[in-house]
């Protein structure tokens, strides 16, 4: 199998941390099954720990722990960005407390005690955070979820002083709400795994002959020995939790990722905002090469995708008063108002004084596109003026790194959405084989006496050198020694140095629902930038960020939709802007220099709006021709006919002159944007055949304007 | 009747003749001279007063209209 895949998750305690053993593991309140290592059903190493949560009486919730003691005492486990990975299945969830009140939960605690505190169903060991994970409303299939929340996010549920740079013990909350194992089948339905902290994975190695691809990374991940949890998979769709570090930049070999037609989407965990994240690092002479979709021929084709998800069932968890109101009573349920959803979240009055609420719990979580946030107003209840706070849930996104040094990027018909940002780079990586490399007339494999692989060959370099066509790539590696180029060789040869080269791109790829990427020089050709996410938790602006017109002059084709501002130009200059069309944003181009930032749009561009940020000015170029012939009724041309056009805005004139010998009068534009005209033609002078004037609307688009009007002779002049 | 025997508001959109006696003039001449006068460069901007609705028939367009004194020294369908 290519490639090198390591992680650096660590059991939280080495004995007991992958449950094959029950040690160190310490109940709260004695479950109706106690918990069993058990090897009959298990995910990780040989054995998963089985345990029973029941209610004697159903309706009313009954809760269960079971901690782990942390292998470390007082584990800081906010350095270095630390999550907790937890894996659990319980096959019992129907008869689970719903989601919101914490069906099945992730504890951590900075106690070493696990004495419960607070009242059912929001109790817990004391000083600990509670991230409520699933429920019987939540996840009907009931299979393997390895669960990731940050330690440091704020939790479903927070009781005493839970320090996260201080954590004594990590484990799972059952909340059963109906009787489990009542009938002759006594089952142990609440099972959970390995329980780690990390960050995510690294893949190296892999060649151009033998690149490593997705699959590899799961087949790694997946092995009963690993089970890390970072990258899942069903029916053909990848799942990730996590960050994936392609290369390192001390590697000692060349990191060669390829993969396409892959669907790969970030799961909806309590995680940190830049957690999920794919970066690429790599080593001088040694770089990496992270290659997705293919480019064949000029056209793009089997992209992947890669996607956040849960943005459309974002909901609200612990709330907090603001005013507690007056005339309320305890139970009262109160509906938030705001937001856009479908359902509105609830909140439950626990506790009251003298009608003021006291204390206030989660009821209905809510499902919103757009979450009521601030200070949020209710309705309900039996009271009046109560106001609260609560933190936004849910909704997964994810970061591109791919601007460090040593590395090449290369996406093609991908669609990447949900991303918080992505930083690029230019980076041309030109590997030579000297003397070394052979050639067949009229025959496209090449071939070699080194090693393709070694020489970090990938699919998509291009290729110069005797005998060589322009224009021609690799369009496979069949081996370290033979590899089949785009165009046939012009001859036959031995011993021939052949230059391969190849540079950070992206072509025929779309960013949607996300954040801004800022190119650092990379080609970005025929791509499309659409619906710029200005809300949380992407909280973007801008759809692409621009530091100089070299940067600019790498930008082809692309089309900008529904973007608060387009793009962000931060240095004084002159830009081309080369095809690139604009719709429906607030802003075409922000200008934050102070400088003056002149834009030439050419082949169509269609850049209209701007706003200077940074006191500097813009100027946009987009000259575009106005053309009216004017025949008469045989279809010859009529010369001298006079003709005007004028904006149906402000009658402003744009066009005032004779028709010449063709029929044609014209004038130049500078286009910003569609633009309704009116358009007369008279010719009616003494001495020439008269006509009857005529007249027309139109509009001028970024194509610009161009009619043909005819005129009839007038017998009354 | 020429050019200078026009009085145009182009403002207030009416036409006089600055004719004196009691010498009329043909309306279809009135066309004539107002159609040579309108496709001059700097009448481009402003709308056609007049236009012929058939044959040695015309009327006053655009919000166009003739003082009542030209009504009087003219001859021909004019509405």
């Amino acid at each position: 199998m290519p490639g090198t895949i390591t992680t650096d998750l660590t059991l939280v305690n080495a004995t007991g941390g992958d449950a094959e053993v029950i040690t160190n593991w310490t109940t709260t309140a004695a479950w109706s099954g106690a918990p069993a290592v058990s090897n009959d059903v298990y995910l990780q190493g040989s054995n998963a720990i089985n345990a029973r949560a029941s209610t004697a009486t159903p309706g009313t919730i009954a809760l269960y722990w079971d901690h782990l003691t942390t292998g470390t005492a007082n584990l800081d486990l906010t350095t270095s960005g630390y999550h907790v990975y937890f894996w659990i299945k319980c096959f019992s969830l129907p008869s689970m407390e719903k989601k919101v009140r914490g069906g099945i939960g992730v504890s951590i605690s900075s106690t070493a005690g696990v004495t419960k505190t607070g009242t059912d169903p929001w109790s817990g060991i004391n000083d600990s955070k509670q991230w409520f994970v699933t429920g019987s409303d939540f996840e009907p299939l009931s299979g393997w979820v390895c669960y990731v929340v940050d330690p440091a996010s704020t939790a479903d549920l927070s009781l005493g002083t839970p320090v996260m740079t201080s954590v004594d013990r990590i484990g799972i909350r059952a909340g059963a709400l109906q009787t489990v194992g009542g009938g002759s089948v006594k089952p142990l339905p609440v099972i959970w795994d390995a329980l780690r902290y990390g960050t995510g994975l690294t893949i190296k190695d892999g060649t151009g002959s033998a690149p490593v691809a997705f699959t590899d990374v799961y087949t790694t991940d997946s092995t009963t020995a690993n089970q890390y949890g970072i990258i899942s998979k069903q029916a053909g769709t990848y799942f990730g939790a996590g960050k994936f570090n392609f290369g390192t930049t001390s590697q000692t070999a060349e990191t060669i990722f390829y993969d396409f037609g892959q669907v790969f989407v970030w799961q909806d965990f309590p995680v940190a905002s830049g957690f999920y994240e794919f970066i690429i690092n790599g080593a001088s002479g040694q770089e990496t090469t992270l290659h997705l979709g293919q480019y064949t021929g000029g056209l793009t084709s089997k992209g992947c995708t890669i996607k956040g998800t849960g943005h459309e069932s974002q909901r609200l968890i612990a709330p907090a008063i603001v005013s507690g109101g007056t005339g309320y009573t305890a139970n009262d349920i109160l509906t938030v108002s705001g937001g856009t959803g479908s359902t509105a979240a609830q909140f439950k009055v626990i506790t009251v004084s003298s009608g003021v609420i006291t204390e206030i719990r989660m009821e209905t979580a809510g499902s919103y596109s757009s979450p009521p946030t601030g200070t949020l107003s209710v309705t309900g209840g039996t009271g009046s003026g109560a106001t609260f706070t609560a933190t936004v849930a849910g909704g997964s996104i994810w970061t591109l790194t791919a601007s460090a040094a040593n590395q090449v990027a290369k996406f093609y018909a991908c669609t990447f959405s949900e991303m918080k940002s992505a930083a690029l780079a230019y980076n041309t990586v030109s590997p030579v084989l000297s003397s070394n490399c052979g050639t067949t007339n009229n025959s496209p494999t090449l071939t070699t006496t080194g090693s393709f692989n070694t020489s970090g060959v990938v699919i998509g370099m291009s290729v110069s050198g005797t005998n060589i066509q322009a224009n021609t790539v690799v369009s496979s590696i069949e081996s370290a020694t033979s590899l089949t180029m785009s165009k046939n060789a012009t001859g036959t040869g031995s011993s021939l140095t052949m230059t391969f080269s190849h540079s950070s791109e992206v072509r025929g790829s779309t960013f949607s629902n996300s954040g801004a990427v800022t190119s650092n020089g990379c080609v970005i050709d025929n791509c499309t930038f659409q619906d710029v996410k200005t809300t949380a938790p992407i909280s973007a602006t801008y759809a692409l960020i621009i530091n100089s017109s070299t940067e600019m002059g790498r930008v082809t084709n692309c089309s900008f939709i529904n973007c608060n501002r387009a793009i962000k130009i931060t240095a004084a200059g002159t830009y081309t802007f080369d095809n690139l069309t604009f719709s429906g944003n607030s802003y075409d181009v922000e200008n934050s220099s102070a400088g003056a930032v002149t834009i030439n749009a050419t082949n169509g561009a269609n850049p209209g709006t701007f706003i200077n940020t940074g006191g500097g000015s813009t100027t946009i170029n987009n000259s575009k021709t106005l053309t009216v012939t004017v025949k008469d009724s045989a279809g010859s041309a009529i010369q001298n006919a006079q003709t005007s056009i004028y904006k149906s805005s402000d009658n402003s004139e744009l066009l005032n002159a004779d028709t010449n010998a063709s029929g044609i009068a014209s004038t130049t534009y500078n286009y910003l944007a569609d633009t309704d005209i009116y358009v007369r033609v008279r010719k009616s002078s003494t001495g020439a055949t008269k006509y009857i004037p005529a007249s027309t609307t139109g509009t001028i688009t970024s194509s610009g304007f161009s009619v043909t009007i005819t005129l009839s002779v007038d017998t009354n002049a | 009747m020429t050019k200078k025997d026009l009085m145009i508001d182009f403002d207030k959109k009416i036409i006089g003749l600055n004719i004196k006696g009691d010498k009329r003039y043909d309306v279809k001449e009135l066309y004539s001279i107002l159609m040579d006068l309108f496709d001059e460069p700097e009448n481009m901007k402003y709308e056609i007063p007049i236009e012929a609705s058939e044959k040695a028939s015309f009327k006053m367009v655009n919000g166009w209209k003739l003082d009542k004194k030209a009504k009087k020294q003219l001859f021909g369908k004019i509405s």
